[in-house]
């Protein structure tokens, strides 16, 4: 199972390169969809396991979800993002004079977030309980 | 698809995508005209070991920033349809227990045994699959085109009498072209590959540092040189019977090219001194080389004449006026107001005087030309200090945000106009 922590943000400016060409392959480009939680997972269970929670929508119109991590549950809102994140490939590719060039190709793009920002709820049995 | 569409009350586990979770893949935040910019032709991001990376589309640059949080940022991308029925548990089981969590009162939270029970009826359909991991994200601001590099390059062999020789020589043999005289300038796209803008903005850049394109190549001209064009060309026009508000290009360059001045560069004289006129004429005009009307700017004339009396030193007021007035074609009339990013007048009354001071040599960098202005003079009132910020604003930033940033504003008395100086 995967436990849950919580965190905060920083800025920093990246290094410089030469010419390297941004381009999409293709007319259109694929929706991506982020799921944004504020802190990190862990698996701390011995079994090797890629699952990481339940996620339930509660609403029909899905915007609002739980999401059962291990023994804690948060709450998550879908928003749109003011601005679509475009997601990047980066390719190396070496021509035949042997010179590397570098290419990002965008794999696709993200319109909408689910972001879990509340504290999560730890859950715990009824009282009672089976 | 841009949302998860997870059907109401109907649990589905959220997992890693077992093909694997890229860690490497980088999220640019974009506007939607930059996105269909990017898909339909593609951008490209610029910058030397030194330079911050710029990102530069066909007319705008920007400054790339990394943003990086702490959040975790699972990429979900486009998932296969899931399969609800088939594999697995016990389908009614775990159908009932998608009911009971269907059925939950609203403002109490499950139970643990319920969640249990979440497990096990997500179990029975695909998860989620998170494709990628993430972060931190790309975030671009426009900035000014960083064009300090340019000048640089357009001067390192400008064109002058030098070449207006080698060129009569290189004419009269056959091997004149491979006689050893390179190509001097750079091409376009040459040009593009070493300055961080984006290829209009190296245009108007081009327009504006009144660079000269030979053969393909840009470099800058010797000010001298296309000075006494320019006083040649007024005088060859007034022989010629042409005024200077109706110049014809097929005339000058025909009467001046027996004085050894070539064509290219009689046209390129008129472009930095005057504009094209629209004629009445069909004929499709293709640039500065298909243009044959031209008026002659009159303040860029007086602006040349002002510098050539000025002689780079300072001369009283009154006697610039003078000479100015009397050196001027015949019927253009000099006033200051020509010159205020030209020329500063220092001090007033019969002491006033005046010199040669063009924006044009200053740096392009707010920062830096805000430092050479206070170098030559220490504190200015806004009307005299205006005309040396045009054109070195920041996307996004006004003129009060410059001087807020670089500037310190005092007043003698409360009535007293505004003066800065420096930070």
């Amino acid at each position: 199972i995967y436990i849950y922590y919580l965190n905060r943000k920083r800025r920093e400016t990246c290094s410089g390169v030469m010419i390297i060409p941004i381009k999409c392959s293709g007319s259109t480009v694929i929706e991506w969809v982020l799921v944004e939680l504020q802190g990190r997972i862990e698996n701390l269970s011995e079994e090797q396991t890629s699952e990481i929670g339940v996620l339930l929508s509660k609403e029909p119109d899905g915007k609002v979800l739980q999401l059962t991590i291990g023994y804690h549950q948060l709450e998550g809102k879908r928003v749109p993002l003011k601005k679509p994140l475009a997601v990047l490939n980066k390719c190396e590719r070496l021509s035949h004079a042997g010179d590397a060039s570098t290419s990002y190709e965008v794999v696709g793009v993200i319109r909408n977030q689910y972001l879990f920002k509340t504290r999560p709820r730890a859950l715990i049995s009824k009282p009672g309980g089976r | 698809m841009s949302t998860l569409a997870l059907k109401p009350g109907q649990p589905r586990a959220i997992a890693f995508a077992p093909e694997g979770v890229r860690t490497d893949l980088r999220l640019l935040e974009v506007d939607e005209t930059l996105l269909q910019e990017i898909i339909q032709k593609g951008v490209v991001i610029k910058g030397g070991e030194e330079d911050e990376a710029v990102l530069v589309t066909s007319c705008r640059t920007y400054a790339m920033k990394l943003v990086e949080t702490t959040n975790l940022q699972l990429l979900v991308g486009p998932q296969q349809h899931e399969n609800e029925t088939e594999q697995g548990l016990d389908k009614t089981e775990d159908a009932a227990a998608a009911e009971v969590v269907a059925g939950e009162v609203p403002g109490y939270g499950s139970g643990l045994m319920t969640q249990w029970n979440h497990f096990r009826s997500a179990s029975c359909q695909d998860p989620v699959k998170v494709n990628a991991t993430s972060t931190s994200h790309i975030e671009l601001v426009e900035v000014a085109p960083r064009l300090e590099a340019l000048r640089g390059l357009l001067w390192q062999r400008p064109y002058g009498m030098e070449d207006e020789r080698v060129e009569a020589e290189g004419r009269d043999t056959e091997m004149g072209e491979a006689a050893g005289r390179t190509a001097a300038g750079y091409t376009f796209e040459g040009l593009l590959a070493m300055v961080q803008a984006s290829p209009e903005e190296l245009r108007a850049a081009l327009v504006s540092e009144g660079a000269l394109e030979l053969g393909g190549c840009w470099r800058a001209v010797d000010p001298n040189y296309l000075g006494s064009l320019l006083e040649l060309v007024l005088l060859t026009a007034e022989q010629d019977g042409m005024t200077p508000s109706a110049l014809r290009a097929s005339r000058l360059v025909a009467s001046l090219q027996s004085e050894g001045y070539r064509p290219a560069l009689v046209r390129h004289c008129l472009s930095v001194y005057g504009k094209p006129v629209e004629t009445d004429s069909l004929a499709d005009v293709t640039g500065i080389a298909g243009q044959d009307a031209w008026c002659l700017d009159e303040t860029k004339v007086c602006i040349h004449f002002a510098h050539k009396v000025m002689g780079g030193r300072a001369m009283l007021l009154s006697d610039f006026n003078a000479a100015w007035r009397h050196a001027v074609p015949y019927g253009m009339t000099p006033s200051l107001d020509m010159l205020r990013s030209e020329a500063l007048i220092d001090g007033s009354g019969p002491e006033a005087r005046i010199s040669s001071f063009p924006a044009s040599a200053l740096p392009r960098d707010p920062g830096e030309r805000f430092a050479a202005l206070f170098g030559r003079r220490a504190r200015w009132e806004w009307t005299a200090l205006e005309p040396f910020l045009e054109g070195i604003q920041v996307p996004g930033q006004s003129a009060e945000a410059l001087l807020m940033r670089f500037a310190r504003a005092s007043q003698l008395t409360p009535d007293a106009p505004l003066v800065y100086s420096a930070r």
